[in-house]
C-alpha cells in the first residue's frame, strides 16, 4: 500500500469515527436529551451533529474523486478535523463552558492536570490527521498514486 | 450479554484460583479466624515445581477458554481469513503474531502501570491501547474495501488483491493483540501485588499460550471451511463477494471498538 493511499484511508476513517463517536456520545440522555440543558443549547448540539454528518459524505467523496489535485482533499480533510477536535480545547478559554458531561464525576489526573478523556481523544485524533497529511506529502518526491 | 458475563465469571473464577493455589497454605486453613496470616503466607510461600506446573497449566487452560469469550480479534481475523486466500501457514501467523502482541501488550501495560502508578491508572491506558487498536482495525477494513473497488493489476506477479501480504497479515495482528484484556492484566498485576513478578510473566505467557491454541485452532477451521467451499461449483458466484463481506464486517468491527473505546 503506498504511503498516499494509506494517508487516504487513515483520514478517512477518522472522518467517520469523528461523526460515528459524536452521534453515539451526543444523541441521548446525557447531552442533545439532557433535561438540565437550556433548549438552546441542545438546539446547536443538534446542528453540531447535522453538520458532522453531512460532513462524511462531503469530505469521503472530495478524498477519492478523481482529481488533478488531490492534495487539497487532503488539506482541506486535515484542516476539518483539526478544527473540529482543535475546538474542544477553543472551550477551555471561554468561561462557564467545561469538558465534563458529567459535573459529579472527577476526571483523572497526571501530575494535578485533569486529564478529560475526551480532550485525550481529541489530541489522539488531531496528532493522527497531521500524521495522514504528513503521509500524504511524504511521499511526493515518488509521486505515487 | 448474559453469556459474555457467564464467561467472564468462569474466568474470573479461575484466575482466583490459579492464584489461590499458588499462596494456599496449611497454616491459613489450620488457623480459622486468623486472617492475618494469609497475607504473609503469600508473599513468603516457596514455589514448589509441583505449584508452578499447576498454576501454568491452570493459567493455560484459562487462556484457552478465555479465547473462546468475545474479543482478541477473533471477528476480524476470521472475516479476514474469509475473505483472503490464506493459507493454513498464513492462519498460523496471524495467531501467532496476536498471541505474541497481546503478550507483549500486557507486559508493556503491566510495566507502564507499575512504573506510573503514581500517575496514571490502568483504564486511562486501557481506552488508549482500545481506540489506537479500533482506529488500525479500521484503516485495515477501508484498506480492503478499496482493494476491492479498485483491483490492482500485477503484470508481473502472479497474485491477487485477495492474497494475504505479510504487511498486511502484521499489521492485522498486532491491531487485534493490541485490545488489552482485563484478565490477563489482572493475574500479573496480582503476581506483581504478591511479589511474585517473574512467576506473574511466566502466568501470563502461559495464559496467552492458551489463548494462542484457541485463536490458531478457530484460524485453521476457517481456512480449510473455505477451502472446501472453494471446491464446491455452486459456491463459486457467492465466493466473489467474500473480500467485500470482510472488507465491511472488519470496518464495522473497527469503528464499534473505536466508539466503544470512546464512550
Amino acid at each position: 500500500m503506498s504511503r498516499k493511499k494509506l494517508a487516504k484511508i487513515l483520514l478517512s476513517v477518522l472522518v467517520v469515527i469523528s461523526t460515528l463517536v459524536s452521534v453515539v456520545v451526543d444523541w441521548n440522555s446525557s447531552h442533545v436529551f439532557n433535561p438540565d440543558w437550556h433548549p438552546h443549547g441542545r438546539f446547536h448540539d443538534v446542528m453540531l451533529l447535522t453538520l458532522l454528518i453531512g460532513l462524511v459524505p462531503l469530505l469521503l467523496w472530495l478524498l477519492w474523486r478523481n482529481s488533478p489535485e488531490p492534495e487539497v482533499a487532503i488539506t482541506v480533510t486535515t484542516a476539518i478535523l483539526v478544527i473540529f477536535w482543535g475546538s474542544f480545547y477553543v472551550n477551555l478559554l471561554i468561561p462557564g463552558t467545561t469538558p465534563a458531561a458529567n459535573l459529579e464525576e472527577l476526571p483523572p489526573s497526571l501530575l494535578g492536570i485533569p486529564m478529560y478523556p475526551n480532550m485525550v481523544v481529541a489530541a489522539i485524533i488531531i496528532i493522527l490527521a497531521l500524521i495522514g497529511y504528513w503521509l500524504y506529502h511524504s511521499s511526493k518526491a515518488t509521486r505515487e498514486v | 450479554m448474559k453469556i459474555q458475563h457467564h464467561g467472564k465469571f468462569i474466568l474470573m473464577s479461575g484466575l482466583l484460583t490459579t492464584i489461590f493455589l499458588l499462596v494456599a497454605t496449611e497454616p491459613a486453613f489450620a488457623h480459622p479466624g486468623h486472617g492475618n496470616h494469609l497475607l504473609p503466607n503469600f508473599t513468603e510461600q516457596i514455589l514448589t515445581p509441583q505449584l508452578t506446573i499447576t498454576g501454568l497449566t491452570l493459567a493455560c487452560f484459562f487462556g484457552a477458554v478465555h479465547g473462546l469469550t468475545p474479543g482478541h480479534g477473533k471477528t476480524i481475523a476470521t472475516a479476514y481469513l474469509i475473505g483472503s486466500n490464506s493459507t493454513p501457514l498464513q492462519a498460523l501467523m496471524l495467531s501467532a503474531i496476536v498471541t505474541l502482541t497481546h503478550t507483549l501488550g500486557i507486559f508493556a501495560l503491566g510495566l507502564t502501570v507499575l512504573l506510573a502508578s503514581r500517575y496514571l491508572l490502568p483504564e486511562q491506558l486501557y481506552y488508549i491501547f482500545s481506540l489506537l487498536s479500533g482506529i488500525a482495525i479500521s484503516v485495515i477494513g477501508f484498506w480492503q474495501l478499496e482493494s476491492y473497488f479498485n483491483p490492482h493489476h500485477h503484470e508481473h506477479h502472479y497474485h491477487s488483491d485477495n492474497d494475504p501480504t505479510s504487511k498486511s497479515l502484521i499489521t492485522l495482528g498486532v491491531a487485534g493483540g493490541l485490545i488489552p484484556c482485563w484478565e490477563a492484566l489482572i493475574l500479573l498485576l496480582s503476581a506483581i501485588a504478591l511479589h511474585r513478578e517473574i512467576y506473574g510473566l511466566e502466568l501470563v505467557a502461559a495464559f496467552s499460550l492458551g489463548l494462542g491454541f484457541t485463536l490458531t485452532i478457530i484460524g485453521l477451521i476457517t481456512v480449510y471451511w473455505r477451502q472446501w467451499l472453494d471446491l464446491l461449483p455452486q459456491f463459486k458466484s457467492v465466493r466473489t463477494y467474500f473480500p467485500l463481506v470482510s472488507a465491511v464486517a472488519i470496518s464495522i468491527v473497527g469503528l464499534i471498538l473505536t466508539t466503544e473505546a470512546i464512550i
